[in-house]
């Protein structure tokens, strides 16, 4: 999944670390999701569009979700 | 952060039990080391091994939870590298996939073993079963928390 993490991360000069730490995770699950390895939970993606300031739509991108 | 505080105390309290109990028991083993059968010495290396590796590993590990009890940054790293969700999900999709590895590998094991030993076809059996016991009991006592 594509996400603006990094985007938004850049643009506030935070580190993958310092973001990791505010939202409660590691700085390897922030790299896993700005790269779209991981897929974050609802409660993960809700902190971190909440710590921007943004919606999870605004932050994560679900068009190419697979539809059922 | 404080119910992590009070659950990181208790896990102390139990890892330094539990280091305190082994030193125990193995002082008493080695003072009646007499009255045992002689084991090989492969036997003997492994259990000085064990003792030595967990008596390390336990007080490594209450080294690092009194240093990061005095340190709030270091308490909450701690919390996160233990509760975060990605690292969660590695390890439930490594031990599914070990779980199954291991039983495939018990039967498979057990079978074969079975058309040259006895003793080692009960031992495989044995332990086959006691992992799928231990495997449906968690899994029904899951099924029914989630």
């Amino acid at each position: 999944m594509k996400t603006r993490i990094a985007e938004l991360r850049k643009q506030q000069k935070l580190s993958q670390e310092e973001l990791g730490l505010a939202v409660g995770v590691t700085r390897q699950t922030i790299t896993s999701l700005e790269i779209g390895k991981y897929m974050a939970s609802l409660q993960l993606a809700y902190k971190i569009a909440k710590y921007f300031g943004l919606t999870i739509e605004e932050v994560f991108d679900f068009s190419d979700m697979e539809e059922l | 952060m404080n119910a992590y505080k009070e659950k990181m105390r208790t896990r102390m309290n139990l890892v330094s039990f539990a280091a305190a109990g082994a030193a125990l028991i193995f002082a008493g083993l080695m003072l009646y080391r007499d009255h045992l059968p002689v084991l090989p010495s492969f036997i003997k290396g492994f259990h000085i091994g064990a003792f030595i590796g967990f008596e390390v590993v336990a007080a490594w590990y209450l080294g690092k939870c009194m240093r990061a009890r005095k340190n709030d940054t270091e308490m909450k790293k701690l919390y996160i590298a233990e509760n975060d969700e990605r690292t969660g999900l590695i390890f439930r999709n490594a031990s599914t996939l070990g779980m199954s590895i291991v039983l495939i590998g018990l039967g498979v094991a057990a079978i074969v073993s079975g058309f040259f030993n006895a003793n080692v076809f009960f031992t495989l059996m044995g332990s086959l079963i006691f992992v799928l016991i231990v495997f449906y009991t968690l899994l029904i006592y899951y099924a029914r928390k989630l």
